[in-house]
This record gives structure tokens, C-alpha cells and sequence, in this order.
């Protein structure tokens, strides 16, 4: 569809060049700033210089304030005018009042704003009709995030190690939003504790909360407890009271840790819990004995990698690169509601095929866009970019499985159909000079995924004391999720509602025997139901 | 063994119907079993009338998704290495080794100045990079030649290793791509199209669509 844009106004030279900026990269979104630095790139090099150098006189740092805030105003004066006329839209406003712009176009339109002597076209790229899409309509499946599941990334990881302070680390992270749209996980986490002051990680926290909450995404923060340096404990120890003070809500923190960490150390375990439960805040354990590659939470659900492909990583890479990507597009599926509807096995497993075929051409419209939608990601790896997208998946999520019987056979089956179409078509992209990866992973979804998902049918998982670990039905229960893991390869986690009488002492007991005798790879301890929790133990997912 | 047609789709079934009456069997690294003829020769003399044709016949089923023409096309034109492959043709041939290009700055000035030149070959085989044993994957181009014959500027590709089922309908929509742009700048017509398989192949998983391809009329 064109639309014409012609209201007889003149176009003011500015206000053509902000256009030319959203012609120049349609799917992006820019904040007001963010024009400036592309419309005055010189002048905006020098407004930051004086700003920062500390060796200006006050006055011209002052002054450089004062140009900035013009220079503010102007492009927002006709910002605000071009979402009047609709070719703009506000797309996000955090609390201190910086607003950000997106294309008022859907993908395959076009826009032509013609006013007097100048003219200009925009248009977002044309998305093919996906062969998914009257399920869609049905409330079957879902894209997570469809405004932004093509140009943005779901899941990526940022190395640590990679980075000497914070504010390094917070540049990037804030650059890489843009680029993403669930979560970006922060593994070994605990090097840039240990590398500087506690003052600095709480001004860090505060300021990723706020970005957080701005921008709407998750960050995990991934502590590697499997080198534990003792003389640094209580410097530790200390960041997870200023974590529990702050109470960020959108930083999840997951320890990565073996049973024999807990138990030579579990003292340290009990006070770090301790400060948790206080504020009734949840965490993750990572069993690393059972799955090396990190885990990570986003809203629409766990994500993890792929071990073998993860131990070279580790290997071969680790140490290169800033980031990597995990997951690039996610789709739910809503068994309950397919078989509420629908009912045939067949079906299913025709459906998930399609999904595949999706999934296909959303990776296919990434790769031939990548430069575009991912340049600041892939900027992170420098000379080895090419190896950022060499460890990522997609994703189907599965939600409310539990309510088919055999599904888990179903799946199973399902899966390698999944994976021969992934392998068949990378042969072909291989044939056709094009060697590329496709790769398809199964995940469970939180109900965050998406707000139409049908009403949750599984029951929560409660304990209120040890003893009830040792239950012939937790046991049975347990037993059933483990198998759960295999087929979710792409990210399961077993979340326990933790009621009763809990303390850092007794919930330490409890992670041990969970390492000892399970095999979950990843479990959440969620304090939400602290008070007046039921005090059975029955089912979770 | 060699092939001459007229068109591109008479040509790849032809290709694909040498490969698998005349074929040797055996099982490939990725314990897949193919039917193999080596150093098979296949010349379009008329490649623009259907170019697209063998593509749009595998789009025909459903089975699979190929990748779309606009892609082909991008890979063996495109300088840039977009980060999603592990090698592309364009910057081999436009920036081999992010410093020569091989087709502006030497085949066209070479056949622009001398238009009976045997020298007009592009390589792109790094060894370097390509002569790895660990390396995954590895360009299947190994050379293409340009030659002006009577006017018209005739290609040759030297494929490695290619799938004549899957690869050769884009090998050869690529090198017709790369003659039209060499071509517009010599100011002369496209000629034929050759390709030198070294491993022609065929996948036994692809049989029986192999054969309702070759049922098809031209």
C-alpha cells in the first residue's frame, strides 16, 4: 500500500533530513539524540568532547549543555510534528522523558511525503505471508514480540570477561537493545565484581534497572560459582545485599554452581539466600554438572545453547568475543488451545513443520538484513562477526503441553521430523553457495510470552520443608519433569514455590539434595507464595 | 562426459539423468548415499530463455523452502560478506583477500584491451583459508573463466563438488548473473554457459523427486 503525504506546508531542510535518517534505516528506531548524532554528527562529536573534558572551564562545558539542548529541541520540534502528521510514532518514553521514533509504515508499505520542492519515499521491506499466520488468527500460535521478531534478536549473551568496568559494559548493553527484544544475559558476571568497587556495581544496578524498566527487556546476571575464590567471598556477598536492597525487577540472577560448591560452601550460600529471601526475591540454579552452556530467562521463557556446540565456544571463541547470539526468533505454541480446537496428532506435527518453514524465512530475512538490523551487535565481535550468529537457534516454544496425554512421545517424533528439516535445508544452502545455519531448538514459554496464551492448566510446584523432597509424589513428579529436559533442549526450567518456614539454612539443604538426586538443569526458588503458601507439593513446570 | 542443450532446464536434466543412470554409488562424510559422476560437462548454449526455470520447478515443492532468487543473485554480486555465512562468492570474486577485484579491475580491463584473452579467470579458492581439513565448509566455485567468442562472452565454472539436484539450478543462475553484469560493462552479448562438475552427485533422499522433474516436459 502507498500513501501520499502532501499537506501544501513546505518541508523545512531538518525535517528532510530526519526523513532521509528513517529512509536511510526504516526499521530503526531512533531516540532524539540519536538523530542528532546522525544529523549533526560533527557538532555533536564536539558538544560530547566539551561536555566531558574535564580541562574546559565551566563555561564552555555550559555552553556545550546549552547547544545540545537547542540543537534537543529543534529536531524534537519537528519530530513531534512528524508523528502529527502520522509518518512518525512515538514507539517508547522512559520516566526522565527521552522518546524514541519508529516509521508509522507497516513492512511493505510505502509512504511518499511530498511538501513543495521536496520529496522523499519511505518504505519498510515486505515481509512474505507466513504460512502460520490463520493459526495466528486462531490463538494458536504466536510470534514472540511480532512487531520486531524479524529486525530483533531474542537472546544474547555478553561475555564478561570481555570488559574491565561497567560503564563499558552498560555502553554496550544499551547499545545492544536496540537489537534485541527479550534478554540479554550477563555470563560470568562475578569477574566484574571481583574487578571493582562495590560503590560502582551498585551505581551499575541502578542504572541497568532503569534501562531495564525503560526499555522493557530482561538481563541475567550469570554467576559462575565454580571457581570460588574464598578471600573474596564477603565482597560477594555484599553485591547480593546492594541486588536485594535495589530489588531490580527485570535483572534475574542465576547461579551456576555444583552440588559440591553448595556444600563446601554453603555458609556463604545460606547468607546470599538469606539476603534474597528477605525481599522475597527469586533466583535460578544452573546445575553445571548437568549442563555446561548457560541458561537464560527472558519473559517469553528459558533459552540455553547447545552443549557441544558450547564447550567450542568455550574452547575456541570465549576469549574473542564480546557476545554471542542465542536465539534469534521464537514462535509459541499452545497445545491446549490446539487440541481444544483441532485435536489431530497429524495436524500437530504438520503444523510444527510449517512453524519450521517460518522460522526459515525470519532467519532468511535476518541474514540478507543483518548489516542493517544488527550493526551494533555484530560491531561487538569486530573482526569476528561472522562467528556471532555461529552458535544461535530458533525457538518453539511449547505452553500448557501438560494437558496431552502422550505428548511427550509426540514431540519426541516431532522433533526429529524438526531436525531433518533444519539438516535438509542446510544441505540445500550448502548446494547453493550459501553455507548458512538453521537450527530449530524445543522450549517451554511463560505466560509472559504472550498476554492471549489460554489460561494456565498445570499446577505450581509448592514446598514448605525438606522432608517433602523425599515424598513418593514429589519423587514421581520429579522423576516425570527430568524426562522434560531432553526434549526441551532449547531451555525447560522447574520453578518451586517456596512456602512455609523458609530460611537461607534450610533452603541450601534443599538445592543440595535437588543437585544430589535430579536431574534438572535449571530450577527456580520463587518466595512469591512465602506467606499462607499451600503447604502440599504438587506439580510445577 | 559431456553435455550440450539449448536451454538450462533440458540442460540440468540431462545433468541429472547422466548422474543417475550412468552414476557410481557410494556414501559421503555425512553418511549420506549418493550417485557420482566425475568430470561431468555441461554446456547452455541459450541459458537467458529459462535461466530461472530449475529454480522455480524445486520452488514447485512443497517439501522444502530454496532460497529465494534475490539471495542467489546477492551472493555471487554482493562484496560483503554478510555474517550469517560461512564464505560467499561475491567478496571471493569483488575483494578477494579484502584487497582485489578480480572483475573490475582486472577481467574487464583485460578483455576491454585484449578480447581475445584466454587469461579472464577469477579464482575463488583461498587456500589460505579453503585448504583447511578442519574447516566446515568450502566454496564449491573453484575457478570461472570468461572468454569473448564471436562477440559473445561465453562463461566456464569449475564446481568442486556439486549437487546437481539442489546446487546446479543456482550455480548456474549465478554465473548468469555474473556474465550479464561482466557483459554490460564489455558492451558485448552473453554467450553460453558452461559448467565442469568434478563431483557431479546426486542424493538417493532426492530420487524420486529427481524422476518426477525428469518426467516433466521441458
Amino acid at each position: 500500500m502507498v500513501y501520499l503525504i502532501n499537506n501544501g506546508a513546505k518541508m523545512n531542510q531538518l525535517e528532510y533530513n530526519i526523513l532521509s535518517a528513517y529512509k536511510e534505516y526504516p526499521e530503526r528506531e531512533f531516540s532524539t539524540y540519536g538523530l542528532i548524532k546522525l544529523i549533526y554528527a560533527k557538532e555533536s562529536e564536539k558538544i560530547e568532547a566539551d561536555i566531558k573534558n574535564e580541562f574546559h572551564n565551566k563555561d564552555t562545558s555550559l555552553q556545550a549543555k546549552r547547544l545540545k539542548a537547542k540543537f534537543h529541541r529543534k529536531v524534537l520540534y519537528h519530530l513531534n510534528k512528524l508523528v502529527e502528521d502520522g509518518i512518525l510514532k512515538m514507539s517508547t518514553e522512559g520516566p526522565k522523558g527521552h522518546k524514541h521514533f519508529i516509521l508509522n509504515i507497516k513492512p511493505g508499505e510505502e509512504l511518499l511525503v511530498e511538501k513543495r520542492k521536496k520529496k522523499i519515499i519511505l518504505t519498510k521491506s515486505d515481509m512474505p505471508a507466513m504460512p502460520i499466520e490463520g493459526y495466528e488468527q486462531r490463538g494458536i500460535l504466536y510470534k514472540y514480540e511480532s512487531d520486531t521478531w524479524i529486525d530483533r534478536l531474542n537472546a544474547i549473551l555478553l561475555e564478561c570477561i570481555q570488559f574491565s568496568d561497567y560503564n563499558s559494559l552498560l555502553k554496550t548493553i544499551s547499545d545492544c537493545f536496540s537489537n534485541i527484544n527479550d534478554v540479554i544475559c550477563l555470563n560470568d558476571f562475578e569477574s566484574l565484581v571481583q574487578k571493582n568497587t562495590l560503590d560502582e556495581f551498585s551505581a551499575f544496578l541502578k542504572k541497568l534497572s532503569t534501562e531495564c524498566d525503560d526499555f522493557g527487556k530482561k538481563v541475567n546476571l550469570v554467576f559462575d560459582l565454580t571457581f570460588f575464590e574464598e578471600d573474596k567471598l564477603d565482597k560477594l556477598l555484599s553485591a547480593f545485599s546492594i541486588f536485594s536492597e535495589l530489588q531490580p525487577e527485570n535483572i534475574i540472577i542465576i547461579l551456576d554452581a555444583r552440588a559440591r560448591e553448595f556444600n563446601h560452601f554453603s555458609e556463604f550460600f545460606e547468607k546470599v539466600i538469606n539476603k534474597l529471601l528477605e525481599k522475597k526475591i527469586s533466583f535460578y540454579i544452573k546445575n553445571r554438572d548437568l549442563h555446561e552452556s548457560p541458561y537464560l530467562v527472558g519473559k517469553g521463557g528459558p533459552y540455553t545453547f547447545d552443549d557441544k556446540e558450547w564447550s567450542y565456544y568455550k574452547k575456541e571463541l570465549s576469549t574473542k568475543v564480546k557476545g554471542i547470539a542465542c536465539t534469534q526468533a521464537s514462535v509459541v505454541f499452545d497445545v491446549f488451545k490446539f487440541f481444544e480446537e483441532i485435536k489431530d496428532v497429524g495436524e500437530f506435527r504438520t503444523l510444527l513443520l510449517k512453524v519450521a518453514k517460518t522460522l526459515l524465512y525470519a532467519n532468511s530475512m535476518q541474514r540478507r538484513k543483518s548489516e542493517e538490523y544488527f550493526r551494533n551487535i555484530l560491531r561487538l565481535s569486530g573482526q569476528f562477526s561472522k562467528e556471532f550468529f555461529m552458535f544461535s537457534r530458533n525457538c518453539v516454544r511449547f505452553w500448557n503441553y501438560e494437558t496431552k496425554e502422550n505428548i511427550k512421545d509426540i514431540l519426541n517424533s516431532a522433533k526429529t521430523e524438526i531436525n531433518n528439516f533444519c539438516t535438509a535445508e542446510e544441505s540445500i544452502f550448502i548446494a547453493c553457495g550459501m553455507p548458512t545455519r538453521f537450527k530449530i531448538a524445543f522450549s517451554t514459554a511463560f505466560n509472559e510470552f504472550n498476554s492471549k496464551l489460554s489460561e494456565r492448566r498445570f499446577e505450581a510446584m509448592h514446598l514448605t520443608k525438606l522432608e517433602e523432597l523425599y515424598s513418593k509424589e514429589t519423587k514421581n513428579r520429579l522423576k516425570e519433569l527430568e524426562s522434560t529436559f531432553n526434549i526441551f533442549d532449547g531451555g525447560n526450567e522447574i520453578r518451586i514455590y517456596r512456602g512455609g518456614n523458609a530460611t537461607g539454612e534450610s533452603i541450601v539443604k534443599e538445592i543440595i539434595t535437588i543437585l544430589n538426586t535430579y536431574k534438572l538443569p535449571l530450577f527456580c526458588y520463587n518466595f512469591s507464595e512465602l506467606k499462607g503458601a499451600d503447604i502440599k507439593l504438587t506439580r510445577f513446570i | 562426459m559431456e553435455i550440450k542443450e539449448k536451454t538450462t532446464m533440458e540442460a540440468w536434466k540431462s545433468g541429472m539423468k547422466a548422474v543417475l543412470d550412468e552414476g557410481r554409488e557410494f556414501v559421503d562424510t555425512n553418511k549420506r548415499v549418493c550417485r557420482e559422476v566425475i568430470n561431468l560437462k555441461i554446456e547452455v548454449s541459450d541459458p537467458k530463455k529459462d535461466i530461472a526455470r530449475p529454480i522455480e520447478t524445486l520452488n514447485e515443492f512443497k517439501k522444502w523452502v530454496y532460497p529465494p532468487i534475490d539471495e542467489i543473485e546477492n551472493i555471487i554480486l554482493s562484496k560483503k560478506l554478510a555474517p550469517a555465512y560461512a564464505y560467499s562468492y561475491g567478496p571471493a570474486i569483488f575483494n578477494y583477500d579484502n584487497k582485489i577485484n578480480q572483475v573490475d579491475d582486472f577481467i574487464i580491463p583485460l578483455l576491454k584491451s585484449d578480447p581475445v584473452s584466454r587469461r579472464a579467470t577469477v579464482v575463488l579458492w583461498d587456500p589460505r583459508t579453503d585448504s583447511n581439513p578442519n574447516k566446515k565448509a568450502a566454496p564449491g566455485f573453484v575457478m570461472l573463466h570468461f572468454r569473448i567468442e564471436d562477440g559473445r562472452l561465453n562463461s566456464t565454472a569449475v564446481i568442486r563438488s556439486n549437487d546437481m539436484f539442489f546446487g546446479w539450478p543456482a550455480n548456474i543462475y549465478q554465473m548468469f548473473v555474473l556474465q550479464e553484469y561482466i557483459s554490460k560493462k564489455l558492451n558485448c552479448r552473453p554467450g553460453n554457459l558452461a559448467t565442469f562438475s568434478i563431483s557431479a552427485h546426486i542424493f538417493k533422499d532426492e530420487f524420486d523427486e529427481i524422476k518426477q522433474v525428469l518426467e516433466k516436459k521441458s
